[in-house]
């Protein structure tokens, strides 16, 4: 039995320094209700299992997500544009609405399988919104 | 997505990224087995496939144990004072860009779930998942506009 056991699932970080984002399959995403709503199901995405974070060994693996949103607030402008410098926190323009987020995921590799059980953000923070930043901001 | 056995004092993340950050600071080998491992790169540069998005110009502030802060393109937004369920980092504020995509026009969902489950060994795993959904408009590394749906996971 090892001392500890960690799996780390993420799709990589690209020459250009974008960070564990991946192109997502076109309608695996989909929102409703003026925006107040939203679903991500996916299965077979992609990905890398690093065991723990930014290890160089890696197995590939394949996630399975079906999360939803929804909106349980108002949506209140957030960022601040223009007025602070591009790589600053608060360098886009949005309007967010504060959210519920649950749902349940399964990673698979050779030899290891994942089910989780249902997972939500009520331990920490979830908000949807519209929003802008770089170029598009006004 | 992170798992951790369920019951175990293991080496959370976030005491790993502590290490990492540290031995980065003694300008140790760390950060060439950090800084965007070629594989990782190659896979995902294979995943994305069509134009590539840029990522936002902002970075991990020192302080947070996330580390080299330098090369992670990624904000935690958060109330200031909370801290994420197993890893325990620090929300960074409210109003903090919770699109690892910069140059985009869209919409965004973002959560931090967590909770428990099982695997096929039959262990039971906590599990956090910093999980985001950016979808619309954005400029490409080409230049281009394009229409697209990224998901951070």
């Amino acid at each position: 039995m090892p001392a500890e056991q960690v799996h780390d699932y993420n799709p990589g970080i690209l020459q250009n320094g974008l960070f564990w984002t991946i192109a997502l399959p076109e309608g695996s995403f989909t929102v409703g209700h003026r925006g107040r709503s939203a679903r991500l199901q996916v299965t077979g995405l992609p990905m890398t299992n690093t065991f723990v974070f930014a290890n160089n060994f890696s197995v590939a693996s394949a996630l399975d997500v079906d999360v939803t949103w929804n909106a349980i607030g108002p949506r209140i402008r957030r960022g601040f544009g223009t007025t602070v410098p591009p790589d600053d926190f608060g360098a886009f323009q949005g309007r967010f609405a504060e959210a519920t987020c649950a749902g349940t995921v399964r990673s698979a590799h050779t030899g290891f399988s994942f089910d989780s059980g249902v997972l939500d953000a009520s331990g920490f923070f979830a908000e949807m919104g519209e929003e802008r930043n770089g170029v598009f901001m006004t | 997505m992170i798992l951790e056995q369920h019951g175990l004092n293991g080496l959370s993340r976030r005491r790993f990224l502590t290490g990492v950050g540290a031995a980065v600071a003694a300008g140790s080998l760390a950060p060439a087995a950090f800084a965007r491992p070629a594989h990782a790169s190659a896979h995902g540069a294979a995943l994305l496939g069509g134009p590539l998005p840029k990522p936002i110009a902002a970075t991990v502030p020192s302080g947070v144990p996330v580390a080299p802060f330098d090369i992670i393109h990624w904000l935690l937004p958060g109330p200031e004072g909370s801290a994420t369920p197993l890893l325990g980092l620090p929300g960074f504020g409210l109003d903090v860009d919770p699109s690892t995509v910069t140059d985009f026009h869209g919409f965004t969902a973002y959560a931090v779930v967590a909770g428990g489950g099982v695997g096929s060994d039959g262990n039971a795993y906590d599990v956090e998942f910093d999980i985001r959904v950016m979808s619309g408009e954005f400029v490409a590394e080409d230049g281009g506009t394009h229409e697209g749906t990224f998901g951070f996971l």
